[in-house]
């Protein structure tokens, strides 16, 4: 480790590391699902991130010591990653946590925060890791930046594509391995090599003696039913979007939205749990369910002509059975989940089996969206089915499927005779379904209908249908529905000329009754509702797509007169999470940026140098680390709107970034650039940040009906093209500080880490309230502040500036 | 030692055992903790002018069984707190407000017969049981069957019927009964347990996550048979903070 340059191990070592770090992110939002709530991995991943910002200035304050003893800090923190992946993911599973129960025991918070600490230990290693690189070559920050970016863009790719063999504690390992493998690339002497070797034999040795495990917590629902007699899991997989369980128990009886007054016994099932939780039951062919006629979802099939050809959105496989039994023309479903079409279809690890379809069911591939973006109907009835989780925790989860864009494409799709029918739960105090209900009005009126003669819903005690047709519904279709309503003893909530007095008879509400609300939005809009009702209801968009985002801040008194001592259970923690992540990180970042500066005055080589330019530079990198993430959080969650799947939509947009970036960092920060330059290349990604959020909005329609390779190409394509000029800015501004000292660049290095942080729990806080054209608009402001900045940071202009002064 | 030095000396093991009287759990001073279930009882109020916990026998009833003997050991300090604590395998005991408005709600006589689906520790079968003879209690979960089994024969209530199997099924051999108590929300309502709840019969469900805001559910079988479901107010989250004022 004598040389002036780092050699190709050492930047493969730094590759495999970052590698390592990226692939344990993207797993780690996996683990966060299946031990808790998916909603919660974006969140928990943020704050876990602040361990680079903490690595940046813990470096800045030791640069001396890293450059003087570089071998044994790289060591360390690479062997420190090795170790602590595993170990975090340990303490992880023994935390007694139940994040259902945040509103009414504290206590959790305190839980919470120790969960998300653990992760801020491998990441704050691995982290270290690079940033003693920089500190060690600063003269190449172009390679090596490029050789980070390109590690993590390998890993971002690696680790979903693994999940279609591998199990998710196989993968976890691998990450580790990385860094085991890394020790022994670098050149290192051989005790520090045989630290390497010692840690890939345990690695290996680790999976299968099982020393990795991750499962569900206590409070989730499959662990609660393997806990009934005789129940067991039959078959399991993980895939990039969920690990999928299928349980088989003498215990299970789901038959979701049966009416009471079926008097049947619900068949013979086993149960399908995505991450642990939302069981949906499987019927099987071999013991095949008779009809279902008294299933709230069957309302549907009253309005539709006879023998309608189906479109089901829907998991799992009753809605399926239930279609079945009303003898379609055609059924067709769709999934995202490649591993889900094998299960239904019984085509599991290469054995045909029955699976859990009817005969007539056709399973494909594809989204909701481009469905009806690439397939054109007319269908006679189009089924989404929806799930409400409770305590508001999924409120930074995006849905493209419930949008007023989606459901106008699906309203384009029906025949005449068409009817679109939306299933979802009832709430103790509405909000789903007034905001479903908002939004089929606003769809219904930009096609120039008139809502009040198009919509239908009923409802029992949990389950509510709304029903949307294509044209006005007939006195005979009314007719149909009353009397299905009736017969099944379901409450009718909206219908051509409804009564009060024809709602609210077999299933009583006290509170939170729907015939009022829906009346209001049908007849006179949401805006007359909106102001007095606790819960933010409007209708989504595909700019603002928060189906699950209802919190009001100026609401809450509203909600305390409601629900009086409960209150707080209604309250939609997940919005309230994410400003608490953005208050902690805010005051940790700002507690790790100002320490540095002021130790410099104990220090016998202080920071001071920077001390001319130390606003500048904090806000230098401050932009690029706010407008980095801006970008990415943008381009991914757009994105998904044309890949189908966020893991997929993760792995094309990181892993496009990164190597844009790398590439930008290769190309254009290796060498010295004027200022004037590099103001130029910083404006391209200004300008085109918002122009992106444009092309996606028009590519989707042209592109939704190509290939995955295609669209993942067009959409990889894009995001490097805004890649790139942004990768030149991070090591330009160094190398402007190069002559600071490398202090000043792992300062530097941890004010971007902390603010790339922060830009990612901004960057969902900002397009929940303005939409994602803002977030980008946002961005641009972001890197032209870096352009106007950039050239502000060399030490000749400072002297200039001072001089002038 | 002669003198003042004498007294000294049994100052500190004076001051100790003051100590420990003063932190000892109130388990050890009371050991039927009836102090506590008594503050536990008056602070149930109920949640509206239409579900108040009024009825002195669902109160004397909630008295008279004593919540601690079935929570387990490391929550005993959290015995007579107002909210739900885990009793492993993921379920729980419930909070005592839930547990006090499913028994007025039921509103069980002496005559009646009563089912209960979903044992768990044993507590709500205990509280029915000072209300009715007849009180038959079933739970799913093998090991918590068996505790809650043991535990109820160990407090005396000989007479509550438990028995390990699938609550959806109830317990045909001994319908019809007259009021039906589930602990676990369903999916849906079993059609057996409402054909087993006899005309005029009521059935009380808690719906929602076990962890979060629960809405009671009555549901009422009339006289020809007909099933209606009412939807009360969503009930948790009532700290014990207050001290009745009667």
């Amino acid at each position: 480790m004598t040389h002036d340059a780092p050699g190709s191990g050492q930047l493969l070592a730094l590759a495999l590391v970052a590698a390592g770090i990226l692939g344990f992110e993207v797993a780690l939002t996996r683990v966060i699902a299946i031990q808790h709530l998916h909603h919660l991995a974006a969140l928990v991943i943020a704050l876990g991130l602040l361990g680079f910002g903490a690595a940046g200035a813990f470096a800045s304050l030791t640069a001396t010591a890293i450059q003087r003893r570089t071998p044994a800090w790289l060591l360390v923190s690479a062997a420190g990653f090795a170790l602590t992946l595993p170990l975090s993911l340990t303490l992880a599973g023994h935390i007694d946590l139940t994040l259902p129960a945040l509103a009414w025991r504290p206590e959790e918070l305190a839980g919470f925060a120790l969960y998300t600490a653990g992760f801020l230990v491998p990441f704050f290693l691995g982290a270290l890791f690079i940033t003693s690189c920089f500190v060690r070559w600063p003269g190449h920050i172009g390679r090596l930046y490029a050789a980070d970016l390109i590690g993590s863009a390998t890993g971002a790719l690696a680790v979903p594509l693994a999940l279609h063999w591998l199990s998710l504690e196989q993968v976890l390992t691998l990450c580790a391995l990385s860094a085991a493998l890394a020790i022994v690339l670098l050149r290192l002497p051989m005790p520090a090599r045989s630290v390497g070797a010692g840690l890939l034999a345990l690695g290996l040795a680790a999976e299968p003696l099982g020393w990795v495990t991750v499962a569900p917590a206590a409070y989730k629902e499959l662990p609660t039913q393997l806990a009934t007699r005789d129940a067991r899991v039959i078959w399991q997989r993980d895939t990039p979007e969920a690990r999928l369980a299928v349980l088989e128990a003498p215990g299970l009886h789901a038959a979701p939205g049966q009416s009471i007054a079926v008097t049947d016994e619900a068949p013979p099932q086993a149960r399908l749990f995505f991450d642990g939780d939302g069981g949906t039951p499987l019927l099987s062919p071999r013991a095949p369910p008779g009809p279902q006629p008294g299933v709230i979802s069957a309302a549907g099939f009253r309005l539709a002509p006879p023998q309608p050809s189906v479109v089901l959105h829907t998991q799992g496989s009753w809605q399926a059975w239930v279609a079945a039994g009303h003898t379609p023309r055609k059924l067709q479903m769709t999934t995202t989940n490649g591993a889900l079409i094998e299960l239904l279809t019984g085509q599991i690890d290469g054995a045909t089996g029955p699976g859990y379809l009817p005969a007539k069911a056709m399973l494909s591939a594809i989204s909701v969206r481009r469905f009806h973006a690439a397939i054109n109907g007319p269908f006679d009835l189009v089924l989404l089915e929806l799930s409400a989780p409770e305590a508001g925790l999924a409120a930074g989860a995006i849905r493209y499927d419930t949008t007023v864009e989606a459901f106008a494409d699906i309203l384009a799709d029906l025949g005449h005779q068409g009817v679109f029918a939306v299933v979802t739960d009832i709430k103790a105090l509405p909000r789903y379904s007034l905001r479903l209900l908002a939004t089929a009005v606003e769809a219904l009126r930009r096609s120039g209908r008139h809502p009040p003669r198009h919509v239908a819903a009923l409802r029992d005690w949990r389950t509510l249908v709304l029903l949307v047709s294509a044209a006005p519904m007939t006195p005979a279709q009314q007719d149909r529905l009353r009397a299905f309503a009736q017969r099944w003893r379901f409450d009718l909530v909206a219908l051509p000329r409804l009564q009060a007095s024809d709602s609210n008879r077999f299933h009583r509400r006290q509170q939170g009754e729907l015939y009022g609300p829906f009346q209001q939005i049908l007849a006179r809009g949401l805006t007359a509702l909106a102001s007095q009702y606790p819960y933010d209801i409007s209708a989504t968009t595909d700019d603002r797509p928060f189906y699950h985002r209802f919190f009001r801040a100026d609401a809450v008194p509203l909600l305390r007169d409601r629900f009086g001592p409960t209150w707080r259970a209604h309250l939609g923690w997940g919005y309230l999470l994410h400003w608490g992540a953005l208050l902690i990180g805010l005051l940790l970042a700002v507690a790790a940026i100002l320490t540095p500066l002021a130790l410099t005055h104990w220090r016998p080589r202080p920071i001071d140098c920077l001390r001319p330019r130390r606003l500048v530079t904090g806000l230098y990198f401050s932009a690029l680390g706010l407008g980095f993430m801006f970008v990415e959080i943008g381009l991914l969650q757009k994105s998904t709107l044309l890949l189908d799947a966020t893991s997929t939509a993760f792995s094309v947009v990181v892993a496009a970034m990164l190597v844009g970036a790398g590439v930008g960092s290769y190309w254009l920060g290796s060498d010295a650039m004027p200022d004037r330059r590099l103001a130029l290349w910083l404006l391209v990604p200004a300008m085109l940040a918002p122009l992106w959020m444009v092309l996606f909005d028009h590519g989707f329609s042209l592109a939704a009906g190509w290939p995955l390779p295609a669209r993942a190409g067009f959409v990889a394509l894009a995001v490097f093209a805004v890649a790139l000029p942004m990768g030149c800015a991070l090591p330009q501004g160094m190398r402007r500080l190069r002559a600071t000292g490398s202090a000043t660049i792992a300062w530097a290095w941890g004010v971007n880490g902390f603010t790339s942080v922060l830009g990612s729990l901004a960057a969902v806080l900002i397009a929940m309230h303005w939409g994602f054209a803002a977030l980008m608009g946002c961005a641009s402001l972001c890197y032209l502040v870096a352009a106007v900045l950039g050239g502000r940071l060399s030490p000749a202009r400072a002297k200039t500036t001072n001089a002038r002064q | 030692m002669h003198g003042p030095h004498r007294y000294t000396s049994l100052l500190l093991p004076l001051l100790c055992g003051l100590i420990f009287v003063g932190l000892c759990p109130p388990a050890l001073a009371d050991a039927d903790r009836l102090a506590e279930r008594r503050a536990l009882v008056q602070s149930l109020r109920g949640v509206s002018p239409d579900l108040m916990i009024d009825d002195p026998r669902v109160r004397a009833a909630l008295l008279a069984v004593p919540r601690h003997r079935f929570v387990p050991e490391r929550l005993q300090a959290q015995a007579y707190l107002n909210k739900p604590l885990p009793i492993g395998y993921g379920q729980t005991i419930s909070q005592p407000l839930i547990v006090a408005l499913m028994t007025e709600l039921a509103e069980v006589a002496p005559h009646h017969k009563v089912l209960e689906i979903g044992t768990g520790s044993g507590y709500q079968a205990a509280v029915l049981a000072e209300l009715t003879d007849r009180v038959f209690s079933i739970e799913i979960i093998t090991p918590l069957a068996h505790q809650a089994g043991n535990r109820l024969e160990v407090l005396g209530y000989h007479r509550i019927q438990t028995r390990e199997g699938d609550g959806y099924y109830g317990w045909p051999e001994e319908a019809p009964f007259d009021r039906i108590l589930v602990t676990a929300a369903a999916a849906h309502i079993p059609p057996p347990l409402i054909r087993q709840l006899r005309p005029g019969g009521r059935m009380v469900i808690p719906v929602g996550p076990r962890w979060g805001a629960q809405t009671l559910m009555l549901v009422q079988k009339d006289e020809a048979g007909e099933t209606t479901t009412e939807s009360l107010l969503p009930v948790r989250f009532v700290p014990l903070t207050r001290q009745p004022t009667d």
